[in-house]
């Protein structure tokens, strides 16, 4: 670097910013587009009469907007024999969603609180044994998981599903807390357990406090994945315990006569409204989140 | 008053063995530093102290009870650390009362103690902010407050102001040295700044690749270091090595006949190499012709205010030299250095200890 050439390149990047920005901004309005082009398809066809589209105008807006698909989907489109919308379905997510969620997120803040402060024998074996079996695709163990549950009781039930979430959600957990508490320096662990903190009261009263970005995270990616699950609720939950997912495909493929399209579409925001509000109000924690485990401090 | 005594410590991380066959005494109320370079086993050995280090043989012993295996908090002692290590999410009165409440005292006891102790380092202003909201100085502060309002018996340091600028360094050197003298608790500091070890230690112990090298008051380990690493890590700039040899009651240095005491000379034989080393501030430049002394040439002079620092060469060795700031030469000027002959520290060649 020569000190006499160094104001050159600062002046040209301010000449050349406008037009980099420009060329930026576009590129992202584009990418938006996109991305956002089916959202809206759905939405607007949620909206209009099976009239309107058969009439094939995609992309205009709904002459009309007409909200009894909406309460069609919700409250008496058939999924299989019965036609109780999908009502039935969201109660179900909800059930198996929250408890597998903070089951989840209990679980791998205390093994990764263990596998990185304490030490435990052998912890890196078990921390990679952990993160192989989270690398097997799903279906591999959906039969020997039918076994186990079937086995001891739990298959065809809520709590079943649950288990399965939770055996499932757990390398990941495990994965980011232990990552995040990695990033905390041991000298904190060593401060507190000459103030006399043991196990429990350093995890609960420093650690956790700590955390909150990273349970945020955590929740999310886990929210929206366990209620966007199909599978593991399909196979595990029965008839009583099907999750909002499984009956929205019931709707969806069990047409007699014209296929509603308006309520198809419906059904379909309704069983998504869920995992886009968690994205919408809490995007800021997700990002901060993310940031904080990846760079130290 | 609690004294800390090491028999025999040894510690091992796996098969590895970090420290073997320590043996340290500590009188109560002693100010004692452990002082080396970074990987010599300071902190390991301050660990150990604390309980947060696995001991694998020997005996740790504070205030005469064996506490080899004891848990850290019953052990009667406070830690502060270089990383400040403060609960993050807890004020700073938070901080201060964690270790009262998890001894369940009771409230107006941890109350009456907080109030005391941010009174004493005045971080009273400070009690309802989060560390994140205080300067490195004030967290520094705030962590020996954490320290203090334990009412332990010995205090540990892990290089606890190696993350200040100069300024705040000096300024809480001082005050870490104030609260000694008021609490009169012994004190076990580590650091890696010799600085620190001479300005705060009643007796510094010196160690380097996992072995105590010399301990003693400040005074003898610069006077009498007992071999040349010793004397190279204690002072600034480091003391002068020159190769010589002995001759007739003197150190032949460079053809130059420098007399030393007796009591060194006259076990050694004539002719025996041994290396000499020279403060900088126990030499002294001559401009005048012909006189004896080293004949060196200046190389570099940088001007300290009450003194300068004056570089030589003897051919390719460097040497420094403390010049009154009066002094005035130049690079290239060609001088002679006379040495004090009671100062000079003869070592032997091969071992590199003090003779």
């Amino acid at each position: 670097m020569n000190p006499a050439n160094a104001p050159a390149p600062v002046r040209r990047n301010t000449l050349a910013a406008p037009f980099s920005r420009v060329l930026v901004y576009l590129l992202l309005i584009v990418i938006a587009i996109v991305a956002l082009l089916p959202l809206y398809v759905m939405i607007v066809t949620a909206f209009k009469s099976m009239e309107e589209i058969r009439s094939g105008t995609l992309l205009s807006l709904p002459r009309a907007f007409g909200f009894e698909h909406w309460w069609k989907a919700w409250n008496s489109a058939c999924t299989g024999l019965r036609c109780e919308g999908l009502k039935v379905g969201f109660v179900n997510s909800f059930l198996i969603t929250v408890p597998s969620v903070v089951l989840a997120i209990a679980a791998g803040a205390v093994t990764g609180y263990a596998l990185s402060f304490w030490r435990v024998r052998f912890a890196n074996v078990l921390f990679t044994v952990m993160l192989i079996g989270g690398f097997f695709p799903y279906q591999v163990l959906i039969y020997p998981l039918v076994r186990i549950t079937s086995t001891v009781g739990l298959f065809n039930s809520l709590a079943g599903v649950i288990f399965v979430h939770v055996v499932f959600a757990l390398p990941v957990v495990t994965l980011l807390f232990r990552n995040y508490f990695a990033s905390i320096p041991i000298d904190l662990f060593k401060a507190a357990r000459v103030d006399g903190a043991g196990y429990w009261r350093f995890f609960f009263s420093i650690l956790l406090p700590m955390s909150v970005p990273m349970i945020a995270v955590a929740g999310i990616l886990q929210v929206t994945f366990i209620w966007n699950d199909y599978i593991v609720g399909l196979v595990f939950g029965g008839i009583n315990y099907a999750p909002m997912t499984v009956q929205l495909n019931n709707i969806v493929h069990s047409t007699y006569g014209e296929r509603e399209y308006n309520v198809e579409m419906a059904a379909t925001l309704l069983t998504s409204i869920i995992p886009l509000l968690v994205y919408f109000t809490s995007g800021r924690w997700f990002v901060r989140g993310v940031a904080s485990g990846a760079v130290k401090g | 008053m609690t004294g800390v005594q090491l028999r025999n410590l040894g510690i091992r991380y796996g098969q590895v063995e970090v420290l073997k066959g320590i043996d340290l005494d500590i009188p109560a109320s002693e100010f004692i530093v452990l002082l080396g370079p970074s990987g010599c086993g300071k902190s390991t050995l301050l660990n150990a102290i604390a309980g947060l280090q696995d001991v694998a043989e020997g005996q740790i012993l504070i205030g005469g009870h064996d506490m080899t295996n004891v848990e850290p908090k019953n052990r009667g002692i406070a830690m502060v650390f270089q990383s400040y290590a403060l609960y993050p999410r807890m004020s700073v009165r938070g901080n201060l009362s964690f270790g009262l409440k998890v001894a369940k005292l009771a409230k107006p006891e941890i109350e009456k103690r907080v109030a005391h102790v941010a009174k004493m380092l005045q971080i009273e202003p400070l009690l309802d902010r989060k560390p994140a909201e205080l300067s490195g100085g004030q967290r520094q502060r705030v962590a020996i407050g954490r320290a203090v309002v334990r009412d332990a018996g010995v205090f540990l340091f892990d290089e606890p102001l190696s993350n200040l600028d100069a300024q705040l360094r000096s300024d809480l050197r001082v005050e870490i040295k104030r609260l000694h003298q008021r609490l009169k608790s012994t004190m076990v500091y580590v650091t890696h700044d010799q600085i620190e070890a001479m300005t705060l230690a009643d007796r510094i112990v010196v160690m380097k690749d996992r072995i105590i090298q010399q301990q003693g008051t400040p005074d003898e380990i610069y006077n009498r270091p007992a071999n040349m690493f010793v004397a190279r890590f204690v002072g600034s700039p480091a003391m002068n090595f020159l190769d010589g040899a002995i001759g007739g009651g003197h150190a032949i240095i460079d053809g130059q006949a420098i007399p030393i005491a007796a009591a060194i000379s006259a076990p050694l034989s004539d002719g025996r190499p041994v290396i000499v080393g020279i403060r900088p501030e126990d030499m002294t430049i001559h401009t005048d012709d012909g006189g004896s002394g080293l004949a060196v040439e200046i190389d570099v002079v940088e001007p300290m205010g009450p003194e300068k620092l004056v570089w030589c060469k003897q051919g390719d060795i460097g040497l420094s030299v403390k010049a009154p700031s009066s002094i005035s030469v130049m690079p290239g000027d060609r001088v002679r250095l006379r040495l004090a002959e009671e100062k000079l520290h003869i070592f032997d060649k091969e071992t590199g200890k003090r003779i």
